[in-house]
């Protein structure tokens, strides 16, 4: 039981990870990203190539991987930056789509639906797996509270709220778009690795485009424009599937329930409160 | 060879435009991409499936019915869901996102009710036939037919009938249509039916032709993404030019590269068209840059 517990609260740490830099990119940027897994597994299957293939230093990896997630996340944004609203979501989600189809299809590279087994962890023991990814979750939402009280943080807002008045004001505004792109990109670099060396198993099924939606939903469910709104909609959405478990359903059917419930939660919190559940920053 | 691929792309374009006309209309009048299309074909699909299967009747009346009940979901969406958002005056990305959850409830029933494998209508091959240089089956043949007369029937509505002209005066000009005494409400909601039928019927015509799965929602309405942007959103002729571009285009692709790189394909010509031409071949200029 409680190697199950640590287990799943690893997953929930990691999600943490993976939501909270889209939340910079959603709640404070306004931008609406669906391809968030894709840049999980990017950094996922990076860092499990580098590890194995080339028997690196696992912290080399781990800057590579962040290095070519970083690389593509300022390529891929500065393409999508300049669309706005539903066509940049569109855009997102067209590349999560293609990134998912070359995980699938590069099998030389990749090892396509097979993956990639024996993927070398930073730890061989489940208590300090579990230390060093709160560790790591813990660091990495303390940069981002520093962020975004900072005067960073405040030219995020500035965008988001009125395009056209932050460019009048002389703040360049691709740049700041792009840089809160990267972040995101960045830390979900950082939750794929960990969850590549926990499992040791990396394949593409983890980041298909319903991935992407799932971390989106996390955010728009936990709340947006708010740290404790990645970490409420991690806890809530990854433990509701956990606790399904527990009532025996045949497989099928709990995958169903999970996807039914998940929908449920996003058109409400569409229709009824986009800010999410702990956020501040309401669509409209 | 170039025969069978062409043949391929009339057939793969005249699914995809059943799905791509609602989909492009409902984009004309309420400026938001609709993803609950996807929910509407799997409605066809999977209502259809257990007509036919379970209750035995007419492939016919199995058609009808299924389409019918696409329609009324279609109907039903936009007096709850989107008549609530329209007037808090959500922007288009709540409706995207929304409409989202909505393809993933309607697949996640799909799963419940049906499983996740893949349901077959007909057991064993149709007959096929052999024209000039190409083969088609003949449920092929039975969809070539019904699609354009579908087609045909929805432009003469359109074009020639009150009915239609409202429809084009709304997808202009909401608020001018509305104090020139056009009711919108109720125009809507012809178009949300029409729009949802045809992708229903859509539905039911893949689950004869090929499988269903739950997959098949957000494929479907992923098609009429592509097919709209394309030919050009908001526009009825936009609609059917993309949907056969894009039906030839991955006829084509399919015969030159591997089969497992049609999505790819498909999606950077989504996204190239997105970038340089986001009005597509026939559409009118939109604001799509901030």
């Amino acid at each position: 039981m409680i190697a199950y517990l640590l287990h799943v609260s690893v997953i929930v740490a990691i999600y943490i990870i993976a939501a909270s830099g889209l939340g910079l990119m959603v709640g404070f940027t306004g931008l609406v990203s669906i391809m968030q897994g894709a840049f999980l597994g990017i950094g996922a299957y990076v860092y499990a190539l580098t590890a194995l293939k080339m028997g690196m230093p696992l912290v080399f990896c781990l800057l590579t991987a962040l290095m070519v997630t970083g690389l593509s996340g300022w390529l891929l944004g500065t393409i999508s930056i300049r669309l706005k609203g539903d066509y940049f979501a569109l855009v997102t989600f067209a590349l999560a789509v293609i990134l998912y189809n070359m995980f699938n299809n590069l099998i030389s590279i990749t090892g396509g639906p097979m993956g990639i087994s024996g993927v070398p962890g930073f730890f061989n023991s489940q208590s300090g797996f579990f230390l060093m990814t709160w560790g790591v979750t813990v660091l990495l939402l303390l940069i981002l509270k520093w962020f975004v009280t900072s005067p960073h943080g405040r030219l995020l807002k500035a965008v988001r709220e009125d395009e056209i008045l932050a460019a009048a004001m002389g703040k360049n505004v691709k740049k700041i778009k792009s840089m809160a792109f990267i972040l995101a990109a960045l830390y979900a670099c950082v939750a794929g690795v960990l969850y590549a060396s926990f499992i040791s198993y990396v394949d593409p099924s983890g980041f298909t485009p319903g991935e992407s939606i799932f971390i989106l939903a996390i955010i728009l469910i936990g709340g947006a424009e708010s740290i404790q709104g990645a970490i409420w909609g991690s806890i809530v959405l990854v433990a509701i599937p956990e606790i399904l478990r527990f009532f025996g359903l045949p497989g099928e059917i709990a995958a169903g329930l999970r996807q039914l419930i998940l929908g449920v939660f996003i058109v409400t919190i569409m229709v009824f409160r986009t800010r999410g559940v702990a956020g501040a920053y309401r669509l409209y | 060879m170039a025969e069978q691929i062409l043949a391929n792309g009339l057939i793969t374009g005249s699914i995809y435009v059943l799905v791509t006309i609602g989909f492009s209309l409902t984009y004309s009048v309420g400026r938001f991409f609709d993803m609950s299309f996807g929910a509407h074909v799997l409605l066809g699909a999977y209502t259809s499936f257990v007509v036919f299967h379970e209750f035995n009747v007419h492939p016919v009346f199995a058609i009808i019915f299924a389409s019918f009940m696409a329609g009324l979901l279609g109907l039903t969406i936009e007096k709850t869901i989107f008549k609530t958002l329209k007037k808090r005056k959500a922007p288009p990305l709540v409706f995207f996102v929304a409409t989202l959850g909505i393809l993933i409830i309607a697949q996640a029933l799909a799963v419940i009710f049906f499983g996740s494998d893949s349901k077959v209508f007909h057991s064993g091959p149709y007959p096929s036939f052999s024209f000039f240089n190409f083969r088609l089956t003949s449920i092929q043949i039975v969809i070539c037919l019904i699609s354009p007369l579908f087609l045909i029937a929805f432009s003469l509505i359109f074009y020639k009938t009150d009915l239609g002209r409202r429809m084009r005066a709304i997808s202009d000009d909401r608020e001018l249509s509305n104090i020139m005494g056009i009711n919108v409400e109720r125009t809507m909601q012809y178009i949300f039916f029409s729009g949802a039928f045809l992708a229903g019927l859509a539905g039911v015509i893949i689950g004869f032709e090929s499988t269903v799965d739950p997959g098949l929602g957000l494929k479907a309405v992923l098609w009429a993404v592509v097919a709209s942007i394309i030919g050009g959103i908001g526009s009825l002729p936009g609609a059917i030019l993309g949907a056969y571009t894009l039906g030839f285009l991955e006829s084509l692709s399919t015969a030159v590269f591997p089969g497992e790189w049609k999505p790819v394909i498909v999606f950077l010509i989504l996204i190239a068209f997105l970038l340089f031409r986001a009005h597509g071949i026939l559409g009118v200029k939109i604001e799509k840059y901030e």
